[in-house]
């Protein structure tokens, strides 16, 4: 029932003398009682239920660890799944500059290196993908990167729209992909060399349809990267097939260039040399060439159905993105003349702002004022100016 | 098994969950501690209440429990510190003395010579004499007289100096053989 623990040392006993023995023995004869049987059933019943209670708190933690526990695993399996299906649209070498693009290129690739493949053999023609030896003899493979599987840390990428585009190949797709109507492609040189492509799948890639938007997902958001000269095909029964898809991205970034410069006069200078400086060096780093590199191998085919481009992503600033209803246009003397206000003392360049509203210049107002509120985000922005906020 | 365990020994086990070895601990320790109150409280109803609530302390921090000093010299100094708690309430620590005189000027005057003290008037006469001691002193001398403690283990119990047990100690044991005496 019980152990013995180590017992305190005994103190040295200190008998009474006789005069305390004699007050002692009158001591004891005092009445005094004792507790009643109901305090004794009291203290008793006190003792029983602490023990009690005492135990059900561990059972309680017992089945808060088990719970824990089960709750792991699940987020392991969950994390492991989700790993097993990433795998099979990583490539093992991921450049870091490298341009991420939502795959409809790729699946078009896959679609082509299938449809090369012998009628039975579309699991063969998929692993040779993942072939080290292929992987070994191509060039640095670009990753393809799903919009779910974009890394946590990594800036959103500025995304291009196009619709109606070159529909998906009506084989095996990524489920969440069919589920946004949105293929998540990238221009995949080593998907070519291995993928001699028949006549049929041309079709199933040129074809405008509208019901199936593609969204192409560049990670340098200000340059429109073109994709790497695409590697000669093996047998060049698939080069119709690349060239139109190249062509047909090209014509959608040649658009989307075009269409760039209103979005960008709400961005900052800063923003756009150093936009500009990744556009020239994007390429060199992810292994993608420049627009001009790459327009001879884009004479092809090309889509030219694209009536809409919007531009997206986190180099264009939410304020910029939320907020800049309508779009302001701004010559570059107005620019300049924002500019000097960016020189003025805090109350001054209050001031400027106002004289600019007084002067019906709501544009330039609220783009200083923008410029005011990213220098100073602090800075409590006057109730009288604040519209020019939203 | 230990046939005839130690108090600390009882009182692990209870810290442990053992009911068991606290009913053994009890059985041990109930009727001293109940003297030990009722002599110090003088009424059996607030001795009753402040057994109680020693008991339930010792209860609570059964856990807490570490063998660094025998088991009756931590339930003694539960007792105390529920004891001083109960003098602090009443506020009215010396009052305690004030009620002692009064209760001996009802008695029968003892230096009387036709009064021949008995047995039971001479208990009588010790337990008013306790009554009239300050708590601190009547505290010491009971520990010692009743509980035959030393000055070291009193001194533990009452958080004092041994020194200061023994000051106590010989002005409480004056006293009484001075009105036992008279």
């Amino acid at each position: 029932m019980t152990q013995t623990p180590q017992l305190p040392p005994q103190l040295p006993p200190e008998p009474l003398d006789a005069a305390e023995r004699d007050l002692a023995r009158m001591l004891r004869n005092l009445p005094s009682g004792s507790p009643s049987p109901e305090l004794d059933a009291r203290i008793l019943g006190v003792a029983r239920r602490a023990v009690h209670q005492a135990q059900p708190r561990k059972l309680h933690w017992g089945r808060s660890i088990g719970i824990g526990t089960a709750a792991s695993a699940l987020l392991a399996v969950g994390l492991f799944v989700k790993m097993h299906g990433a795998g099979e649209n990583l490539q093992p070498e991921t450049p870091p500059a490298a341009v991420k693009m939502i795959n409809a290129p790729a699946a078009a690739a896959r679609t082509e290196a299938e449809a090369a493949a012998p009628a039975g053999q579309p699991a063969a023609a998929e692993n040779s993908v993942m072939a080290p030896k292929e992987i070994a003899t191509s060039p640095p493979p670009p990753p393809v990167v799903t919009e779910n599987e974009m890394p946590m840390s990594a800036p959103a990428p500025r995304m291009l729209r196009v619709s109606p585009s070159p529909p998906p190949p009506p084989m095996e797709m990524p489920a969440r992909a069919e589920a946004s109507g949105a293929l998540v492609a990238k221009p995949s040189p080593n998907a070519f060399p291995f993928a001699p492509a028949p006549a049929p799948a041309a079709p199933a890639i040129n074809p405008p349809s509208p019901q199936a938007p593609v969204v192409m997902q560049e990670s340098q958001p200000e340059s429109v990267a073109a994709p790497a000269p695409v590697p000669p095909p093996a047998d060049g029964r698939g080069e119709d097939k690349a060239e139109s898809f190249t062509a047909a991205r090209q014509d959608a970034q040649n658009q989307a260039a075009a269409a760039t410069p209103p979005a960008q006069g709400l961005l900052d200078k800063k923003d756009a040399a150093q936009s500009q400086a990744e556009m020239k060096s994007a390429p060199a780093a992810s292994g993608y060439a420049n627009p001009n590199a790459t327009t001879s191998t884009t004479d092809g085919t090309k889509a030219k159905n694209l009536d809409m481009i919007t531009v997206t992503g986190s180099r264009v600033r939410r304020v910029d993105t939320e907020t800049a209803s309508p779009v302001l246009r701004l010559s570059r003397d107005e620019l300049s003349a924002i500019d000097d206000d960016a020189k003025l003392a805090p109350m001054q360049w209050i001031e400027r702002i106002r004289a600019r509203m007084k002067a019906d210049d709501d544009g330039g107002a609220r783009e200083s004022l923008r410029r005011f509120h990213v220098r100073y985000p602090d800075a409590a922005i006057p109730d009288d100016l604040q519209p020019l906020l939203h | 098994m230990d046939p005839d365990p130690t108090d600390e020994a009882l009182m692990m086990a209870y810290g442990r969950g053992d009911v068991d070895a606290f009913e053994t601990l009890y059985a041990r320790h109930r009727g001293g501690l109940f003297r030990y109150l009722v002599r110090h409280l003088r009424q059996q109803s607030l001795a009753e209440e402040c057994f109680q609530d020693v008991w339930s302390r010792l209860i609570a921090a059964r856990e807490r429990y570490r063998p660094e000093a025998r088991f009756s010299t931590w339930l003694y100094q539960i007792a105390s510190n529920r004891l001083t708690d109960h003098w602090r309430s009443q506020g009215r620590q010396g009052s305690f003395v004030e009620d002692g005189a009064e209760r001996a000027e009802r008695e029968p005057d003892p230096s009387t010579p036709d009064h021949e003290l008995s047995e039971f008037e001479q208990r009588r006469h010790l337990q008013l004499a306790l009554e009239e001691l300050p708590p601190e002193q009547r505290e010491a001398v009971l520990l010692r007289l009743d509980r035959e403690l030393g000055l070291e283990e009193i001194a533990q119990i009452t958080g004092v100096g041994r020194e200061t047990v023994k000051s106590r100690l010989r002005y409480a044991m004056d006293k009484l053989r001075a009105r036992l005496s008279s």
